[in-house]
């Protein structure tokens, strides 16, 4: 390489950043577009610059109908051509997903200090209102004598929801908030492979998370398990579970699959 | 399998037409050009429309995908991209940020973990990974993690020179440095990017 054409180099890798996120005028933009056609490693900078930026950003995922959109595209285009293909395609138009409501967002709920009796009955209702519970689950949590035995007067009963990879899974935490001990229910979570096993995190407010055991859910996908924390559950502000290695990890390595929050003004 | 062979795999699947593995292509690649895609725009349902779009282009152009020009989630990127530059230039709109990624201040952490999202579990990981990134920010010079944090909200890197008082050319050095030290920080921690 020259040393005009160095300079070039050099310049133009200053100006990827800006490149990047579309900053610089049009006629910039196309001295760099053609820079990069011959230029791997001007290439390779900007992928991973690209990446890094994704990495900065710090916002909630894409609304799940954006997938579903998607997905229905895609499928009515698999449709009329059996596989991928290479040929000119129109522009695609995407699919309007609506704006986001109030309504989509899901809304931490606020505990509420119970009794044996209302405790039950609130996690009956709250389950059925998620949309992901049944019958026959529900008599198991009438007849289970670990939940008799655990909930007490200050019982709280945290709703867990699920994430993009484990709909429509749901369930609930119930807790006394001053001791380690906490009785997590979940049904409808997605199969894991054979060599991992579903872990539990707490998190604390600073955002450190702690394992709180390793968990099995049955072939359909429940899960009734006590959890042991390392300190009161009134330390932590969040509870996710994800699936791990068998042996555990030492922090989250996938996605979470269901997750909820344990609200700190109690 | 490792994520670029697994990736790599599922692309030959979609060029076979199987909208299974295309579906956990964009499950494993999605989150992260969707917040690519929200630096640039600036706004959320633009950002969602350009995902969309930069996913059915991926669907349909995965017969051109090779593995010797870059991983499977570059090649991602690089359709986001020109998806994005192509929409701000008909829109002939400049850029907007969003939300400081490296915030410090514990408590307004804790109030960002509480926003209303999508789901408590992905807000839950957002808090895992931006606790991350505030460590690896941690680690740089402070002129270095200046001007990256101000570059994620959105500033170009005049309008940082400006802000800071810095000469351009003194910021562009800065800035190169800064995301090279913080890209080799979080390989070497094993940031999770998903």
């Amino acid at each position: 390489m020259n040393g005009e054409a160095t300079t070039a180099h050099e310049d133009i890798l200053e100006m990827l950043p800006d490149y990047a996120v579309g900053a610089l005028d049009e006629g910039a933009s196309e001295l760099i577009a053609r820079h990069l056609d011959d230029c791997a490693p001007c290439r390779d900078e900007l992928t991973a610059l690209l990446e890094m930026i994704g990495l900065l950003t710090v916002t909630v995922p894409p609304r799940p109908e954006v997938k579903a959109a998607l997905i229905a595209r895609v499928a009515a285009e698999l449709r009329t051509a059996p596989a991928a293909t290479t040929s000119p395609a129109p522009d695609p138009t995407p699919i309007e997903v609506a704006p986001a409501s109030p309504s989509d967002r899901v809304r931490p709920m606020r505990p509420a200090r119970l009794p044996l009796w209302a405790g039950l009955a609130a996690a009956l209702i709250l389950l059925v209102g998620l949309g992901a519970w049944n019958l026959s689950l529900q008599r198991q949590l009438d007849e289970r004598p670990s939940v008799d035995g655990f909930i007490g007067d200050t019982a709280e009963v945290h709703p867990l929801t699920d994430s993009q990879l484990s709909p429509p899974a749901s369930g609930v935490l119930i807790v006394e908030p001053e001791s380690d001990e906490a009785l997590l229910i979940a049904h409808g979570l997605p199969a894991i492979p054979a060599d991992q096993r579903l872990q539990v995190w707490l998190f604390t407010a600073t955002g450190e998370r702690i394992s709180a055991g390793l968990l099995t859910a049955n072939q359909d996908g429940h899960v009734d398990s006590r959890i042991q924390a390392p300190a009161p559950l009134e330390n932590y502000v969040a509870v996710a579970i994800s699936a791990e290695a068998a042996a555990g990890s030492s922090s989250p390595t996938t996605q979470l699959l269901l997750g909820g929050w344990l609200p700190a003004d109690r | 399998m490792d994520g670029p062979k697994h990736d790599q795999e599922l692309i030959d699947r979609v060029v076979a037409g199987d909208l299974e593995a295309f579906e956990a292509l964009y499950d494993r690649h999605a989150d992260v050009v969707f917040r690519y895609l929200v630096r640039v725009m600036g706004d959320r349902q633009i950002a969602e429309n350009l995902l969309q779009e930069a996913f059915v282009r991926a669907w349909r152009h995965a017969p051109t995908y090779r593995a010797e020009r870059g991983q499977v989630r570059s090649w991602l990127f690089g359709i986001a991209h020109h998806v994005a530059l192509h929409e701000l230039r008909s829109q002939r709109r400049r850029p907007q940020g969003i939300q400081l990624a490296g915030d410090r201040d514990a408590q307004a952490a804790v109030e960002r973990v509480r926003e209303p999202a999508p789901g408590p579990a992905e807000a839950a990981w957002a808090a895992v990974r931006r606790a991350d990134l505030v460590r690896a920010l941690d680690q740089l010079p402070p002129n270095q993690r200046q001007v990256i944090e101000l570059y994620a909200i959105g500033y170009t890197q005049s309008e940082i020179a400006t802000s800071t008082d810095h000469p351009l050319g003194t910021v562009k050095t800065w800035m190169r440095r800064g995301l090279l030290h913080l890209r080799e920080t979080l390989e070497r921690e094993g940031f999770d990017a998903t």
